[in-house]
């Protein structure tokens, strides 16, 4: 319940800005600003005074000249020409011949440690690396040192790993720190740091990593003053931790070095990230084993690390166990003066359990820590998602348990669990847990999050930093690549395997709306709001045909043999063209806006949506209209038949979620459901499943017998616009106005 | 300090000498980036529009040393403004001789009318001219303001994100973040004006 204050006058509003109000009084008006969009607008029109600086500061930097711009060269150009001397510094060059110019010198050099770095023309800044500018070193490692740096391109903060120069030359040292960036870039979840990229600079000689700065402070840092943690915040810790692990882990991917220095506790909302990934390997990559090198750090290493055996993801568990040790009782479970000391303790010696040393440890919760150190990996539980689904029954034992605070675990990794709790005598607590797990996780889906899908498919890929919304996605036929429609008119052409970018180019003025690959030729179309549908090879990219509308185009397909393609724009136009000749085959004005067309699977029908709340079907050699179907109570924002038989689904505006019947024009399902308005829909391969996209920024997935949602997809932050299907492997790719794609192995959830 | 160790007063004057690398280098700096934003205003692609920036700038190196500060109406920026203008309607005739589907009109006759009128080419002359200012003006303020601060005035007043947004990544409540754009959008103004003044005052010396 928001108190609304009064409104501060303008005298006030001044002090504000001025910082002359005394700090109680700051702390008032900056609360009423909160909610008061009046005062908002007041505070800035009275900051600007007689300047337009909103005007002024708007875009500033989009409109600039990028650093791939043309101008840049030319201006290089210009200053050699204007210049009677050869050589002339853009920034005001050292050669002053000028009459007596205090010219300063500006430029910082880094200090020594740092002296990969590029000296900074930014005294804000100690150096300079490829495009970051280094702000401070924030952590050394055993492997290197981490910086804080400004990514001068993407305008953000990120972390930079680079490589200590004493292993830069090391082949053995070098492998390992790629596989690193490899192995983290591949993972993402909420309790991961997100791995950005893997470069080099200086002539390749000095490799770094780029990962997403965390605000907070490391695990390692809280236990530093040899405190237990509070029991809920262990369990909740170990649970986040858990479930960051369980996703490396479904990529067959152990992190063999967690340890309190790798968890990373976010200070705002004091979410664990799982970070450093340095030893982390694909566990069929056995390559570093066989030199015999021992790795990892010796307090959490697991015993089969110790006796330099290969480790698993069950090392990983038992490293875990004995971080939670440590959180629990405030020191670390086998403790001895030397390296060697510490490997025979983990090998030969069983701590005391943790709640009798510390009695305000919960037995379950002790009983699990002292599992996860089974000196046999077979005796420790089974996976790292089933030890988060335990802990997720733990946490709540302390309280009403917060959405935000229940991790995704692959909902594949938790049915594994039922059948495999029996291997050993031990397993008595966690099949009793089991029981109290799903109870609860049942209780909070239905009492305190209110909504169905606790536990669902994370995404197995992420593909992000495109340039604006993706208006829409297609995964090529054979499920290679994924292209996408992106707000600043440019097609990125994705390798969905290797998340990279295989190639991004322009393709129209405006907003690109579209792109759909040829059903079998090597074919991509794309259209835009110049008004124009484009047809592209994909090979060279370059245009086979050009085709203008009268105006922006939001709506193609091909049909079904691949020979024509229908597209409709703002004004209502419908057009048919055929790809071979490049010829208008026909064309009709329809009432309204049209958002959205679709060729039915025999190829002989269109349907058409828009503005004006109608399913229209036409014939698709005539585009004569068949029938029309209403129900829908605003736009309609897409529409798809179903790869076989007579279903045509559309989603729209205010929830709409409607499937009709092409041959007799009725309605036959009206999904009910849905969070907001509906972007998009496609149906899966056999018909029985439709997938959404809505506006709150899930996706959904609907079982069409039983006319109930099966699955959420959750993740993306804003609108999802688009959903298309991979045929080839149960795959759905989200695009979203977040900026990113998602592509979801479906498979737990496919037959 | 990123600041120009040379005042804009003389900035101007030295241009007469070409040699003057330093004095060259922050002309070119500062005038290209804004001539440039100009110039894609009026529709003009990337490439095209360096083209355009470098015949403009050239223009100017060539004929600066007959410049006349005390004679010309104006003022340096209004001179350069005829310059661009120039530039501009040459490159919108030869494009109309080379691709006649292209449809410029708008553009040529509002090239063609009259300097000093308030349409919309002087308006947008104008606002660059202030960017290139504000431009100046916050790499002289950042360094001064708290970085948080700093930010919020960048996501939200530049890059137009909204305050919750912006307030979400960075931590800050909304309320602090229209707190924090208000300080520095009044900071910014102060100094604008202030480098406004001071050109103000090269008007004076002409």
């Amino acid at each position: 319940m928001k108190v609304v204050s009064e409104c501060p006058n303008p005298v006030e509003l001044n002090e504000l800005i001025e910082d002359e109000l005394s700090a109680a009084d700051t702390d008032r008006v900056t609360e009423h600003l909160q909610d008061c969009t009046t005062c908002q607008e007041k505070l800035q029109t009275i900051a600007s005074g007689d300047l337009p600086i909103d005007q002024i500061v708007h875009g500033l930097n989009e409109q600039n000249p990028g650093c791939e711009s043309a101008l840049w060269p030319a201006i290089e150009q210009l200053s050699h020409e204007i210049s009677a001397q050869p050589t002339i510094g853009l920034a005001g060059g050292s050669n002053v011949t000028g009459e007596s110019v205090v010219s300063e010198e500006v430029v910082r050099t880094p200090p020594p440690e740092l002296d990969f770095l590029e000296p900074s023309d930014d005294p804000a800044y100690v150096g300079k690396l490829h495009h970051f500018q280094i702000a401070r070193v924030i952590g050394r490692g055993g492997m290197g040192v981490v910086l804080e740096a400004f990514d001068t391109h993407l305008h953000r903060n990120v972390a930079i790993k680079v490589l200590s120069p004493q292993y830069q030359s090391n082949d053995l040292a070098r492998q390992r720190f790629c596989r690193e960036g490899r192995a983290a870039a591949a993972i993402s979840h909420e309790h991961v740091v997100p791995m950005y990229q893997v470069a080099k600079a200086n002539e390749g000689e000095v490799a770094f990593l780029v990962m997403q700065l965390i605000e907070g402070e490391t695990l390692e840092q809280r236990l530093r003053g040899g405190q237990p943690l509070p029991p809920n915040e262990v369990a909740r810790i170990a649970m986040q931790t858990a479930a960051g692990l369980s996703a490396a882990h479904s990529r067959e991917m152990a992190h063999r070095d967690i340890k309190p220095a790798n968890i990373m506790i976010e200070a705002e909302t004091q979410r664990v990230k799982l970070t450093d990934f340095g030893l982390a390997r694909t566990t069929d990559d056995v390559k570093l084993t066989k030199t015999g090198m021992v790795t990892g750090t010796p307090l959490y290493m697991s015993p089969e690390q110790s006796l330099g055996e290969d480790a698993d993801e069950r090392s990983d568990l038992f490293s875990l166990g004995a971080v939670m040790y440590e959180m629990a009782t405030g020191f670390a479970p086998f403790q001895a003066p030397s390296a060697l000391g510490v490997m025979q303790r983990i090998v030969n010696f069983t701590p005391e359990p943790p709640h009798k040393v510390n009695p305000a440890i919960s037995r379950p919760l002790s009983d699990l820590i002292m599992s996860l150190l089974e000196k046999a990996p077979a005796d420790r539980p089974e996976s790292a998602a089933e030890v988060a689904t335990a802990l997720a029954a733990i946490v709540s034992e302390y309280g009403p348990i917060s959405p935000l605070q229940v991790p995704s675990i692959a909902a594949s990794e938790v049915k594994k669990l039922s059948g495999s709790y029996r291997r050993g005598e031990r397993r008595w607590a966690i099949a009793a847990w089991l029981t109290a797990a799903i109870a609860i996780m049942v209780a909070v889906a239905s009492f305190v999050i209110l909504r169905p899908d606790v536990g669902d498919d994370f995404p197995s890929v992420v593909l992000p930093d495109n340039p604006g919304t993706v208006w829409a996605s297609d995964f090529s036929p054979d499920g290679k690549t994924l292209a996408a429609a992106v707000e600043d008119g440019s097609i990125r052409i994705w390798d969905v395997a290797s998340q990279t970018l295989e190639k991004s180019f322009n393709a129209h003025r405006g907003l690109a709306w579209t792109v759909a690959y040829h059903p079998s030729r090597p074919m991509l179309m794309t259209s835009g709001d110049d008004s124009t549908i484009k047809l592209w090879d994909t090979d060279e990219y370059e245009v086979i045909w050009e085709w203008k509308a009268e105006s922006s185009v939001r709506g193609v397909a091909f049909s079904p043999d691949g020979n024509r393609i229908v597209a409709g724009d703002r004004d209502g136009v419908l057009y048919i063209y055929d790809i071979d000749s490049g010829a208008e085959v026909a064309s009709a004005t329809t009432p309204g806006s049209i958002l959205s067309v679709d060729y039915s699977n025999d190829g002989k029908l269109i349907a058409s949506v828009g503005s004006d709340k109608v399913l229209r079907l036409f014939d698709a050699e005539t585009l004569v209209e068949r029938r029309t179907m209403n129900g829908h109570d605003g736009a309609i924002y897409n529409v798809k038949f179903a790869p076989q038989g007579p279903l045509i689904a559309t989603v729209g505006w205010n929830k709409n979620v409607r499937v009709w019947n092409s041959e007799n024009g009725k309605e036959v399902l009206n999904l009910t459901g849905s969070e907001g308005d509906v972007w998009s829909v496609s149906f899966c391969s056999d018909a029985s499943h439709l997938i959404t996209g809505e506006q709150m920024g899930a996706a959904r997935v609907w079982d069409l017998a039983s006319g109930k949602p099966v699955t959420t997809l959750r993740g993306h932050s804003s609108a999802v616009y688009n959903v298309a299907l991979d045929r080839t492997a149960h795959r759905i790719a989200t695009s979203s106005r977040d900026g990113t794609i998602r592509v979801w192995d479906m498979s737990s959830v496919a037959n | 300090m990123t600041e120009s160790p040379l005042t804009r007063a003389t900035l101007l004057l030295r241009l007469r000498d070409p040699g003057d690398s330093d004095a060259w280098g922050d002309f070119l700096r500062d005038y290209g980036p804004m001539i440039y934003r100009f110039v894609r205003s009026r529709g003009l692609q990337d490439a095209d529009a360096a083209d355009v920036v470098q015949d403009v700038l050239r223009s100017v190196g060539n004929a600066i040393d007959r410049f006349d500060y005390a004679k010309e109406k104006g003022g340096f920026r209004a001179w350069l403004f005829t310059i661009t203008r120039n530039k501009l309607a040459t490159y919108f005739e030869k494009r109309k001789r080379t691709s006649p589907t292209a449809n410029d009109t708008t553009q040529f006759e509002l090239l063609k009318q009259a300097t000093g009128g308030k349409n919309e080419l002087d308006e947008r002359w104008e606002l660059e001219h202030q960017r290139l200012v504000a431009a100046k003006a916050m790499e002289i303020l950042k360094p001064t303001i708290e970085p948080n601060t700093w930010k919020a005035f960048e996501l939200t007043a530049i890059d137009g994100l909204a305050a919750e947004e912006a307030g979400a990544s960075l931590g800050m409540s909304k309320g602090a973040v229209y707190v924090a754009r208000s300080r520095v959008t009044a900071k910014l103004r102060d100094e604008v004006t202030r480098i406004l003044a001071e050109e103000d005052v090269v008007g004076e010396l002409r």
